[in-house]
């Protein structure tokens, strides 16, 4: 019985988080930590592009879904940094301060304070199907929290 | 307190009009695949155009296109795409949400039969506390990404039916129609 515990796989990245946080996850830490926000809530933010493997990512180079719906309102960036860098510009004086809050974040990016009040000036991430949206970010942001204690175990045991 | 600072594209976003219109025959989404005809009477509610679309909203039983923004609180259906997030099957990952309260109510049995031909789906009906009732079918679609699951498709999509509880027989059967008629094909890479 001893020995079953030795046996369980430890848990795995798949390649594709694996190459995301590659190119990631690093540009994200440095920003973050100027702004006060936990990285995994930014690096959540990529449920948008199926964490830069899919769809407009690879036409634009923008993970986070800032825009690209449509071919005339893309972000493009130039590489991960250049992204991270357009996002903490864009968003970085609303999600100021929000620590390890995720209300806070999403709420931000919302365009409203904890409570849920809309900031008057703020913008809106995504104003369609809110709900949804906020599902989809909170699924990001909970796998990449996984995803980071794994990628920083197995970043130490190399 | 967090200092609020207004920023420059502030002006932009709060211009930003939400484009509705009753005579729409279809409606395409070329990034997730979605390919939805839209009946008379309702209402296509499709995203900013400086918005990432995931997918429409269809407004039923009014001519007012007021509850865009807000269509989860509207009679309405609402489709929404993503790249899957984990490597879940639709009933796992339609377990999880429930179970930790995501869905924001407990989830019950949908109504029988309400599923997307050809797909793997799965499907909850949650009585929200302010007397909404939400009945919602996830399914999966596309061809496997090996650098991600070799087996879960990559593309998900939730649609979810907003209703209220004496019009829950005349938009399910709308809801049915719908879930009948969208075609929901995404691209290869």
């Amino acid at each position: 019985m001893a020995d079953t515990a030795k046996h369980v796989a430890p848990p795995q990245l798949s390649a594709r988080d694996k190459s995301y946080l590659d190119r990631y996850y690093k540009p994200v830490c440095d920003q973050a930590k100027i702004f006060g926000v936990d990285p995994a809530f930014v690096l959540g933010l990529a449920f948008e592009s199926g964490f830069a493997s899919e769809g407009t990512y690879l036409v634009t180079g923008d993970a986070f879904g800032m825009t690209g719906g449509s071919t005339k309102h893309m972000t493009r960036a130039s590489s991960p940094a250049d992204n991270v860098r357009q996002f903490f510009d864009n968003w970085g004086s609303q999600v100021r301060g929000s620590g390890i809050n995720v209300q806070e974040f999403v709420n931000a990016l919302q365009g409203q304070d904890l409570a849920g009040l809309r900031v008057k000036g703020w913008k809106v991430y995504n104003t369609e199907n809110f709900d949804k949206w906020k599902r989809g970010v909170t699924d990001g942001i909970r796998l990449m929290q996984r995803d980071i204690r794994i990628y920083n175990s197995q970043s130490k045991n190399k | 307190m967090r200092p609020i600072r207004v920023i420059a594209c502030s002006a932009a976003a709060a211009a930003i009009s939400i484009s509705a219109t009753a005579k729409p025959r279809i409606y395409t989404n070329a990034e997730y695949g979605i390919a939805l005809p839209i009946a008379s009477g309702e209402l296509l509610c499709r995203a900013p155009k400086n918005e990432h679309d995931h997918g429409p909203a269809l407004l039923l039983g009014t001519s007012s296109t007021r509850g865009c923004r807000d269509s989860g609180h509207h009679r309405s259906i609402a489709i929404f795409a993503t790249y899957t997030i984990e490597a879940e099957d639709p009933p796992s990952y339609l377990n999880d949400e429930c179970t930790r309260g995501a869905m924001g109510g407990p989830c019950q049995p949908a109504p029988a039969g309400l599923e997307i031909a050809g797909l793997a789906s799965a499907s909850a009906r949650v009585n929200h506390p302010d007397g909404r009732i939400e009945i919602v079918v996830v399914a999966q679609a596309g061809t496997p990404d090996p650098a991600f699951d070799p087996v879960v498709p990559p593309f998900s999509y939730d649609l979810s039916l907003y209703t209220t509880p004496e019009h829950l027989e005349e938009d399910l059967r709308v809801f049915r129609t719908v879930l009948k008629t969208i075609r929901l094909s995404p691209p290869g890479k």
